[in-house]
């Protein structure tokens, strides 16, 4: 899978659009990590699985955007060979961490070996955070004072 | 030829520097000079006496994050830095007798702004205000900071001599009027303002310069320091008191040389400032790239790296006597483009005269807002960025031989200044030197 692939997938499956994710001024960097993620051997992510993931992907990404997310939907979400590396890749954007994919995707039990934060970066920056109106424990840009504010909600309209 | 308020070198293939020039204004230190190159006598150098008022930058389509537009804010760093570091004699030029009298050095400190009285300071003299330096700062923030600070790491930076840096902050007209005009200079003024603190912003349109503040480390020379090699002033050194010891607050008299300097500008373009910081070249080795037998103002390569970038135990006193010098390494390398630049201008002060001073110096970096209205901090790049003489212990740490960085840790200048505020609660537009006001004593 290219960057180019991961990014316009990562797009389908988070709702965030490509230049969200891949800003083109790029400070933090942390497209580049999640991707590399894909190729890191301790993950343990089979070739097949990956491969399959990424020939589906490009079958319907050309699909016409109002028909793309059920063609997601249909192709992937519903797929059961890949669509927990899917749901992995959701979690990457979502959460800045790695999870084992043996493990059930629904269980949020202590991290094993395999489990890791991304980097510092992809944590802070992870979606979930704008998602619920607030940030990360220990990482703030918000002025002094910000949390006598109405948290501002979710980005995706 | 084109005019605008800097040097301006053009990155074309392998970056080629060129200069350009404009007309004549101020010089924002109360004094009038024409731009473009200076000719005093027989002295003519590219380098400009003028302060920039924003950076300048390439058209859109040429506009790279880490070449171009680095580059940009880079030249916008050292334009700063050489205006700054200008002789008080303006009859000179920059290192034109090796060392000079700093136009910065002429500014308003900290001190002479937030009196302890808390009583209006004095007006803005350029004379009389220069005439005072007393380094009385062990840590990057005044002792009455310092214990909010200590979260932080912050804490003391300590020679091969044992001497402790001592710490100065100084800002310009701007800054200063800004502050006087408001009534922010004690507690109670700013408790009852009730308006968002916004500095004045420079401006290349309007021509204008906006609130500038500088931050000097100095280091007290002594043995092994090759003298010629610091921009040097005779300074009064304050050692304040320990009673647990038996040290008395005391003060004498010292040369100390300057090894770490932040330039912090607010701007049109970048609300959230422009924040440039430069140091001696013989600080501190980069992380993994000792050279050895040079002689380092903060490591020792016959110490050990046991206490590496850790801030010394407390309690923290310059007169405790065999104190261990801190030992430090720089763990983000110079950007090479940084690099280069830097290797520009330091020919150009070389040709001014090779003995001058200011060769020296080189600019660790510039951190400024990417996208100034995206959030409060406007997506600071670089995202981290340390001066190993002012945030010594917060350069990011070392795990299992790598260099670690962890946002809101680290030092990122933007990043921390964001948290800044007044008396009252408030914002303080990213500086914390109005926590340093005192009450007005009645």
């Amino acid at each position: 899978m290219t960057l180019d692939e991961f990014i316009a997938l990562s797009s389908a499956l988070t709702g965030y659009p490509a230049s969200t994710l891949l800003p083109a001024r790029d400070t933090q960097k942390v497209a580049a990590a999640l991707y590399a993620e894909l190729s890191l051997s301790t993950n343990n992510i089979p070739a097949a699985q990956l491969d399959q993931l990424t020939q589906v992907w490009n079958s319907i990404s050309g699909t016409p955007p109002p028909q793309l997310e059920a063609a997601v939907n249909t192709n992937i979400i519903q797929n059961l060979a890949i669509t927990r590396l899917a749901q992995n890749i959701i979690y990457l954007w979502y959460f800045g961490i790695w999870y084992d994919l043996t493990k059930n995707p629904n269980s949020f039990l202590p991290l094993k070996n395999i489990d890791h934060v991304v980097s510092p970066l992809a944590y802070t920056n992870g979606l979930v955070w704008g998602e619920m109106g607030a940030h990360p424990m220990g990482f703030s840009v918000g002025e002094f004072g910000y949390w006598a504010n109405v948290p501002t909600l979710p980005v995706i309209s | 030829m084109k005019k605008i308020n800097t040097i301006t070198f053009l990155i074309a293939i392998g970056a080629v520097m060129a200069y350009l020039s404009s007309a004549s204004c101020g010089n924002g230190n109360g004094g009038n000079k024409t731009l473009g190159s200076t000719d005093t006598g027989k002295v003519t150098t590219k380098l400009s006496p003028i302060l920039p008022f924003d950076v300048t930058l390439p058209p859109p389509p040429q506009r790279v994050l880490e070449t171009t537009v680095r580059r940009g804010f880079d030249l916008f760093s050292w334009d700063s830095f050489i205006a700054l570091s200008w002789p008080t004699d303006t009859t000179q030029v920059i290192g034109q007798h090796g060392d000079n009298a700093t136009v910065w050095e002429t500014w308003k400190k900290n001190y002479q702004v937030f009196l302890d009285s808390g009583q209006a300071p004095g007006s803005w003299d350029l004379t009389t205000q220069s005439k005072e330096v007393n380094l009385s700062q062990t840590g990057k923030t005044p002792p009455n900071m310092t214990a909010i600070f200590q979260p932080f790491l912050t804490g003391p930076l300590i020679d091969q001599n044992g001497q402790y840096n001592r710490f100065e902050i100084a800002m310009n007209q701007e800054m200063f009027e800004y502050i006087d005009q408001h009534k922010l200079y004690n507690i109670q003024g700013q408790q009852g303002f009730t308006d968002t603190v916004k500095f004045p912003e420079g401006d290349n349109t309007k021509k204008v310069w906006g609130a500038i503040m500088v931050k000097a480390s100095w280091k007290i020379l002594g043995k092994g320091d090759d003298t010629s090699r610091f921009h040097k002033i005779r300074a009064t050194i304050h050692v304040p008191a320990l009673p647990s010891r038996g040290i008395k607050d005391s003060t004498y008299e010292a040369w100390v040389g300057l090894v770490g300097f932040h330039i912090g500008t607010k701007t049109v373009t970048s609300p959230q400032w422009i924040w440039s910081t430069f140091e001696q070249v013989d600080n501190v080795p980069v992380f993994g790239k000792l050279e050895k037998g040079k002689h380092y103002n903060y490591y020792n390569g016959a110490a050990g790296d046991k206490a590496l970038n850790k801030a010394p135990a407390q309690p923290w006193n310059p007169a405790i006597p065999n104190q261990i010098p801190s030992q430090v390494m720089r763990l983000t390398p110079i950007d090479t483009g940084t690099q280069a630049l830097n290797d520009s201008i330091h020919k150009m002060l070389v040709m001014i005269n090779p003995h001058n001073v200011w060769q020296y110096y080189e600019l660790v970096g510039t951190q400024w807002p990417v996208n100034p209205t995206q959030s409060n901090t406007g997506n600071p790049f670089p995202v981290y960025m340390a001066n190993a003489t002012l945030e010594t212990y917060d350069q990011g740490f070392i795990h299992a031989g790598k260099i670690v960085y962890s946002p809101g840790v680290t030092s990122s200048c933007i990043g921390c200044h964001n948290a800044s505020v007044t008396w009252g609660g408030r914002p303080s537009d990213f500086t914390y030197l109005l926590k340093t006001a005192k009450p007005i004593k009645k």
